[in-house]
């Protein structure tokens, strides 16, 4: 495998985040801050993990790099280019999987091809290709409904693997599904993201899985969101299974666990 | 003891409706009999003088004008209603601008406003139509509205997020998922279509089945009045039935029972 022990990603930015904030109106009318001048950089083809607790707005962050949501201060730029909406340098794998019931599994993955007007067979190539990578080729003509809950988040990783975006957003992809699934998914997505190293930003709430996943995870804080702390996952990227039993990798995750029980004692007292 | 009991299982596990049914024709025919109400008689002479009327051609006759009224203002009301429903429930302009409407001649008594259709249409099939219309145009709107309300958001933003246009969301994402309660909103709707056509036959000008129905009751020829409103009763269950099925085949697909696998 190549890369083993080189720096991880390249330095060079491709997302920049500047002083973000965003603001909720709640149905009483009150200003409700969720995003509080987030500030920090993707750089190309590295692996980052969004780490916070319920609450910290990661996955309005993610929503608003990939163009759904609006935000209220601040710069959002994918490569120099402000962010103004959805383009097809991004995709999204989605944490309540978002397939549509009624279309088989290629059909589901083909969906977005379709949007970009490519023909028939082109998008059924593609979107077999998809399947291929996430080991799904069997199952294209599958109803998702037919499928375990692993099974359909790598119907929803094919989908967005399909269009061959250059930033890969996911939204607490694995968060819906049993802890063996979990792991199994982890090593996988690692996997299919050694071969061409997209630019991934990972959103979760699980520290483990932020240590094992990432070059960098930047950790946040609750109520308004705040970037509290990045951290380089110094280990090296060659990783395996075993890595969840070494001291540098329980060493970070102490850490980051240790900072992330600070806002949570901060915020919730006597809970 | 057991050969005693089995035709009676066998109706209740099959067809549990004969219970009630059954009896229910042998009371017409007593009742019939006995001549205790006269726009009652006996089921064997009503079913002898619907019999009569198909073999004569009458109903041939007059069936044609009714179905033709049915057709057009179904077809009418699908069209128009299925793409005003969703042009509500997608634009908020158009629901605020239309919305009032639909939810006022939603719950009007449709029937009241039937006279009013003489005036602008006349006496000829259009104020049939517009009857038909009048009477299932809002139960398909409203329905589509809901169906595609209930669409869920999360296909809606998965969509979005992969910039996919308005006529392949359409197409892919809400009409397939406002399609049950749109097929709902239709069988309710033949009903109804079934109940403005004759309605407006009776109303309008007294021709087709409904016109039949006025015809025999002032004449006071029970037993073909009470044939025929069997035959249109027959003919609105049939519809539905047949829609239930086409119902049942178009959602199939989607509600099988899974067979689970792990990841």
């Amino acid at each position: 495998m190549e890369g083993v022990g080189a720096p991880v990603g390249s330095s060079r930015p491709l997302i920049t985040i500047d002083s973000v904030d965003k603001h909720y109106r709640t149905r009483s009318d009150a200003d409700l801050q969720a995003l509080d001048g987030i500030t920090f950089d993707v750089r190309d083809r590295e692996f980052l993990s969004i780490l916070g607790p319920s609450g910290c707005g990661k996955s309005t962050l993610l929503r608003i790099i990939d163009g759904l949501t609006s935000y209220d201060g601040g710069s959002v730029a994918i490569d120099g280019e402000p962010v103004t909406g959805p383009g097809p340098d991004r995709a999204v794998v989605f944490q309540n999987f978002a397939l549509l019931p009624w279309a088989t599994v290629l059909d589901n993955v083909a969906f977005p091809l379709e949007a970009r007007g490519l023909g028939g067979r082109e998008r059924r190539d593609q979107a077999r290709a998809a399947l291929q990578q996430v080991g799904l080729s069997e199952f294209e003509d599958h109803y998702p409904r037919t499928l375990s809950g692993g099974m359909q988040q790598r119907v929803g990783l094919a989908r967005a693997l399909a269009v061959d975006p250059r930033v890969l957003l996911m939204d607490e992809p694995f968060g819906a599904l049993d802890a063996l699934t979990r792991t199994f998914l982890q090593d996988e997505l690692l996997n299919i993201w050694s071969r061409d190293r997209k630019t991934v930003v990972f959103v979760t709430h699980a520290i483990d899985e932020a240590v094992y996943l990432s070059d960098r995870v930047v950790v946040m804080s609750p109520r308004p969101g705040r970037v509290a702390e990045i951290v380089d996952v110094t280990i090296d990227r060659n990783r395996g299974a075993d890595v969840r039993d070494t001291p540098e990798f329980n060493e970070l995750v102490g850490h980051m666990r240790r900072v992330l029980r600070d806002f949570v004692s901060d915020g919730e007292t006597a809970a | 003891m057991r050969a005693l009991t089995y035709p009676i299982r066998a109706v209740y596990r099959h067809a549990p409706g004969l219970f009630t049914i059954i009896p229910l024709l042998l009371l017409w025919e007593l009742v019939g009999r006995l001549e205790l109400i006269f726009v009652l008689p006996p089921l064997t002479e009503v079913l002898a003088a619907g019999w009569e009327l198909i073999t004569s051609g009458v109903i041939g006759e007059n069936v044609g004008g009714t179905l033709y009224a049915l057709a057009v203002g179904l077809g009418i009301s699908v069209v128009f209603g299925v793409g005003l429903g969703i042009a509500m429930a997608r634009y908020r302009l158009v629901d605020e601008v239309l919305g009032i409407y639909v939810d006022v001649l939603m719950s009007a008594p449709v029937s009241a406003i039937v006279p009013v259709l003489v005036l602008i249409f006349g006496t000829g099939g259009e104020s049939i139509i517009a009857a038909v219309v009048l009477f299932c145009f809002f139960v398909i709107t409203v329905n589509t509205y809901s169906g595609v309300k209930e669409v869920d958001e999360n296909l809606i933003e998965m969509a979005r997020s992969f910039s996919v246009p308005e006529h392949l969301l359409l197409r892919r994402v809400v009409l397939p998922g406002a399609l049950p309660l749109m097929l709902t909103g239709l069988r309710m709707g033949i009903g109804r279509s079934v109940n403005g056509a004759i309605f407006g036959e009776m109303l309008v000008s007294v021709v087709g089945l409904g016109g039949l129905l006025i015809l025999y009751g002032s004449r006071f020829q029970f037993d073909r009045l009470d044939a025929l409103i069997l035959m249109i009763v027959g003919t609105a269950v049939l519809l539905m039935t047949f829609f239930e099925w086409v119902e049942r085949r178009l959602l199939s697909g989607r509600f099988e029972a899974g067979d689970e696998r792990e990841a």
